[in-house]
């Protein structure tokens, strides 16, 4: 019973995501609009739970944003998830703690993942013909940096909001 | 050793589970999906586009009597935009379907907007789109069932083959990706160009009739020795701000 309505809040938590990421594409002005709101809140969950669920919370997110992209189904899904699994790895091995500064840090590193897949991954499909929005090299890394630079500063708040709210989850308050 | 594998296996796992989404995407397995994500956000988005596209008119104060203003305001210019529409394709050989435009893609770079229009209404990649008074602001580059994607005039992938309205005609190729203003290059470097000249389609693209307008000429760059020159073209209409489009499916009878 318990892991039904863990997955039906994982479920809401991923469209609830989705829907900010949509609106804040489409209210914020240009480049704000580039803050990756679904990395960011993700990331968070994953250092306050210390869980690798995330990944697939991602995917589900990701999934219902499918329909609003130029890009080929699969593209960003299957880059995002890569990008969240690589958060995830150095969140087990480099940014173990749950300091503001190590969230921020991780989210830079999983957004980064995330774009090289993508790039990588539209570079092989528009070899086979595909039409593949990148804007060229140098707008793509320009919106990349950007994208990395705002989700950082976006879990950095996230993440020290929940700290105030929940002690716990305090860097010093981490047992051995 | 063990850790290494394990994240191999993981990492083969989702490979294998994003492998399988394409799968059933591309067997329609997932349009249910598609449908219903489209059904919650669809008129939202396009509530929000109509919001950001009509702001300058909305006002900033919240009583219900401003509100009605600004909802009266954003209907007249709706009604005059599809006014300008329809006269300008009445007149006009063109089978044309009209469509409003949803809300703007959420790809990390590019101005690809989508419209409620697709495959089922005869749209296909390539289809001009234009709005008032026969302005081109863009062209189909992906059409679904009910669904197209538009590459606005800017959008960086963009091209169209134009021609400058001078006595010499100069042919060239309008370019996004400069901001909000776009390029035409490739304009032969003994050809006068002014400051002024209104930019059309020239034709020369299947599928996009000529004499589409497309902007005026804002700048004239041009480097000694260079075979070609490049304009600066202002567009006719503030792409951001595109409620109501009409997309010719066919440009001759």
């Amino acid at each position: 019973m318990r892991w039904i309505l863990h997955t039906i809040a994982g479920i809401g938590l991923a469209a609830l995501a989705a829907a900010i990421q949509i609106a804040a594409s489409l209210i914020l002005p240009d480049p704000l609009q580039l803050a990756n709101v679904i990395f960011a809140a993700f990331i968070i969950v994953m250092v306050a739970k210390n869980t690798g669920i995330v990944i697939w919370l991602a995917a589900a997110a990701y999934l219902l944003l499918e329909p609003f992209m130029t890009a080929p189904f699969g593209l960003t899904l299957g880059s995002a998830m890569f990008g969240m699994l690589v958060g995830y790895w150095m969140h087990e091995t480099v940014f173990t703690n749950r300091s503001w500064y190590a969230a921020a840090l991780l989210s830079i590193v999983s957004v980064a993942a995330f774009r090289i897949g993508y790039g990588l991954c539209a570079l092989a499909l528009s070899a086979f013909g595909m039409r593949v929005p990148s804007g060229g090299a140098g707008a793509f890394l320009a919106a990349a940096l950007w994208e990395s630079g705002l989700t950082a500063a976006l879990v950095a708040f996230g993440s020290i909001v929940i700290s105030f709210f929940f002690p716990s989850l305090r860097s010093k308050d981490i047992r051995a | 050793m063990v850790r290494t594998r394990s994240r191999a296996r993981t990492f083969l796992g989702i490979s294998a589970v994003v492998a399988v989404l394409i799968a059933l995407h591309a067997a329609g397995a997932l349009s249910f999906v598609d449908t219903g994500i489209r059904a919650v956000f669809d008129s939202r988005m396009q509530a929000l586009q109509r919001l950001r596209a009509g702001e300058d008119s909305a006002g900033g104060e919240g009583t219900s009597l401003r509100s009605k203003e600004a909802e009266i305001a954003l209907l007249l210019e709706e009604n005059k935009e599809l006014r300008a529409q329809l006269g300008f394709l009445s007149q006009k050989p063109y089978r044309h379907v009209g469509a409003d435009v949803i809300g703007k893609t959420l790809d990390p770079v590019g101005n690809v907007v989508m419209i409620d229009r697709g495959e089922g209404d005869g749209i296909r990649p390539g289809n001009p789109v234009v709005a008032g008074d026969g302005i081109i602001v863009g062209k189909v580059v992906r059409a679904e069932d009910r669904r197209a994607h538009v590459a606005l005039l800017h959008d960086p992938e963009s091209r169209l083959a134009a021609t400058v309205v001078s006595a010499d005609k100069s042919i060239g190729l309008v370019e996004g990706g400069f901001g909000v203003s776009v390029r035409m290059n490739y304009i032969p470097q003994n050809e006068r160009v002014n400051i002024g000249d209104m930019v059309v389609t020239s034709g020369l693209e299947p599928g996009i009739p000529r004499g589409l307008l497309i902007g005026t000429v804002a700048a004239v760059e041009k480097e000694a020795y260079q075979p070609f020159q490049r304009a600066v073209i202002t567009p006719e209409r503030a792409l951001d701000k595109i409620t109501v489009v009409s997309v010719i499916v066919q440009a001759e009878e």
